[in-house]
């Protein structure tokens, strides 16, 4: 086989199958093998053909990522000898951001290696899934054949004598259809696994290209200093892999772009607000606001809020939800929640935004005489306003009205997005939901998701995916994580309700 | 082989373009970051070469000290 489309795999299933029903329809033993040679004959291609792929050379792509992994992890112990100081000819001010260069690169040669370690099971496990579906297919071939033959048989005994063709000649065909039938039915389900394979190995594929981070600050303009330092800020080693940074990968896409952007003035007063923070965090802090859209003038006052505030403190107040962390989501005691039963599409929203804006964050979190839930509170209700101009607020969000104010801040979220239905209980539904929300959330953006039971309930918002983990911001209060194989098969309870229903992702 | 050998894969490595283009981007955008991590290096190789230079300096009045160890020795 040729190289294929994704799409044509899941148009491989649908033919099989209907190849399949065709076969049950038929009830004439005489006509039956010239039926069979016709259908079989418009599904030629994939009863003939076999799973592509070229399992030796997956395994030595494999192993050469695990090869590269084992570098990495060389470089990074020779590196942490070295790191902490530079020669005497780099002194003063650049000598300081030289050093934490240098440690910053360390700490990304840590997310490199497990990042190609990650690549090569991926390939590996791809590849060794291979010959389980080849087998599996002949065997289903096998039965399309001997099926046919049945039938062919048939008609020769239903010529011997009356006797035979009604006995023989019958139980021929019975057996035949069945055997052509299961067979159809196992091709189909042999591509059905094929699809599941080449879903997660790009789901895999994909989170390990979101891993690359300070590449993408330097593809935006910013060099190779300021990328490695920007790119590891926020990165916790222990922590859940890279979807921790203070900048997300789109956000460092960015960042060069618009700093470039601005006037003399503009840059000017940047450069030096960004050179006066008290510390990476806070300085990221203030250039996630610039991406967002924020004013020089707006973050300048910023600064100036933040000035003495401790990282930890910053990291809580203006990201919010930390995917780190799982259970109660509280600041300052009070849990980020939403306010009543139908604002979780709001509370959504409003998390999207704060992950992306860490001034639109702190107006919620630290504003003076007005408690964080009081601030929630009023927001929710602005927000669910906007949402629902027309459908009534006690119905909760439609996805449409969600999308739309999602789409009214798509400057500050470097996005926009559309919705998608989803049925969980069809592969070819939910597999390209999953894969698209994954590499939506690797590349920096959050993911609404909607949930239910018979009927549409309750919005959560993806926020990370590591691994095979998925990791969710709920309104109920909490960051809480399901694996990928839940949502794929309609059991992510542990949200609230099981079923996905749809998902909202960047277009 | 190298992880990153060749610009692209071959497409009979998955035989599904969706996977193929997903490893040639896993490749293309890991040998960018990797590059970026080669330019804080060799910007610190840079430094340590100039270092070295100035060592050689430092060197020659090492041994300068080393003959006057001497002398006073002998005397």
């Amino acid at each position: 086989m040729t190289s294929t489309d994704y799409r044509q795999i899941t148009v491989a299933v649908h033919r099989l199958e209907q190849a399949a029903d065709e076969v049950l329809r038929l009830t004439d033993p005489i006509t039956a093998p010239a039926e069979v040679e016709r259908i079989v004959e418009t599904i030629i291609d994939l009863v003939d053909g076999d799973i592509p792929g070229d399992v030796g050379g997956l395994d030595a792509h494999s192993t050469a990522f695990a090869t590269m992994a084992t570098n990495v992890g060389d470089v990074y112990a020779d590196l942490s000898a070295i790191s902490v100081s530079v020669p005497r000819t780099w002194s003063g001010e650049a000598a300081t951001n030289a050093v934490a260069a240098l440690q910053s690169t360390e700490q990304l040669l840590v997310a490199a290696r497990g990042a190609l370690y990650e690549a090569a099971g991926h390939l590996d496990a791809y590849a060794g899934a291979l010959p389980g579906l080849r087998a599996d297919l002949a065997a289903s071939q096998g039965l399309i054949n001997r099926g046919w033959h049945e039938l062919a048989e048939g008609i020769g005994e239903a010529l011997v004598s009356e006797f035979v063709a009604l006995w023989h000649g019958h139980r021929a065909f019975v057996d035949g259809v069945d055997d052509i039938v299961r067979g159809l039915l196992g091709a189909a389900a042999v591509y059905r696994r094929w699809a599941g394979a080449v879903d997660t190995l790009r789901r895999g594929l994909d989170d390990v290209a979101g891993d690359a981070r300070a590449q993408a600050a330097t593809g935006g303009g910013l060099d190779a200093f300021t990328a490695v330092r920007l790119a590891d800020t926020g990165l916790d080693p222990a922590g859940i892999g890279t979807d921790d940074g203070i900048l997300t990968v789109a956000q460092l896409t960015r960042a060069g772009g618009v700093l470039g952007a601005l006037s003399t003035a503009d840059r000017k007063t940047m450069d030096a607000l960004l050179g006066s923070a008290s510390s990476d965090v806070a300085r990221a802090y203030l250039l996630k606001a610039l991406i967002a859209g924020d004013s020089v003038a707006a973050i300048a006052l910023f600064a100036k809020s933040i000035g003495g505030k401790s990282d930890d403190w910053l990291r809580s107040h203006l990201t919010i939800a930390n995917p780190d962390q799982p259970g109660a989501l509280v600041i300052d005691g009070q849990i980020v929640a939403q306010q009543d039963e139908t604002t979780c599409g709001s509370m959504s929203i409003i998390m999207a935004r704060a992950m992306n804006d860490p001034i639109y964050a702190m107006t919620l979190t630290d504003q003076p005489g007005t408690s964080l839930t009081d601030m929630l509170r009023q927001e929710e209700q602005r927000v669910h306003d906007e949402t629902n101009t027309l459908w009534p607020q006690q119905l909760g969000t439609t996805p449409w009205g969600l999308t739309n104010v999602l789409n009214a801040n798509s400057g500050e979220l470097g996005t926009s997005y559309g919705w998608h239905l989803v049925d969980d209980t069809d592969a070819g539904s939910v597999g390209p939901a999953l894969t698209g929300a994954v590499a939506a959330v690797d590349a920096g953006y959050p993911v609404p998701v909607l949930i239910g039971d018979g009927v549409p309930r309750h919005y959560v918002l993806l926020i990370a995916h590591d691994g095979d983990t998925l990791t969710f911001y709920n309104p109920s209060g909490a960051i809480e994580q399901v694996s990928e194989a839940d949502f794929l098969n309609g059991n992510v309870g542990a949200l609230g309700y099981a079923h996905v229903q749809a998902v909202i992702t960047p277009k | 082989m190298a992880w990153s050998q060749g610009e692209s894969s071959a497409p009979s490595l998955f035989g599904v373009t969706d996977a193929t283009n997903a490893l040639d981007t896993v490749r293309s955008v890991w040998n960018a970051e990797f590059t970026v991590y080669v330019e804080v290096l060799t910007a610190w190789c840079t430094a340590m070469r100039a270092a070295g230079a100035a060592y050689q300096h430092a060197d020659t009045e090492a041994s300068s000290r080393t003959v006057a160890t001497v002398r006073v020795r002998a005397e």
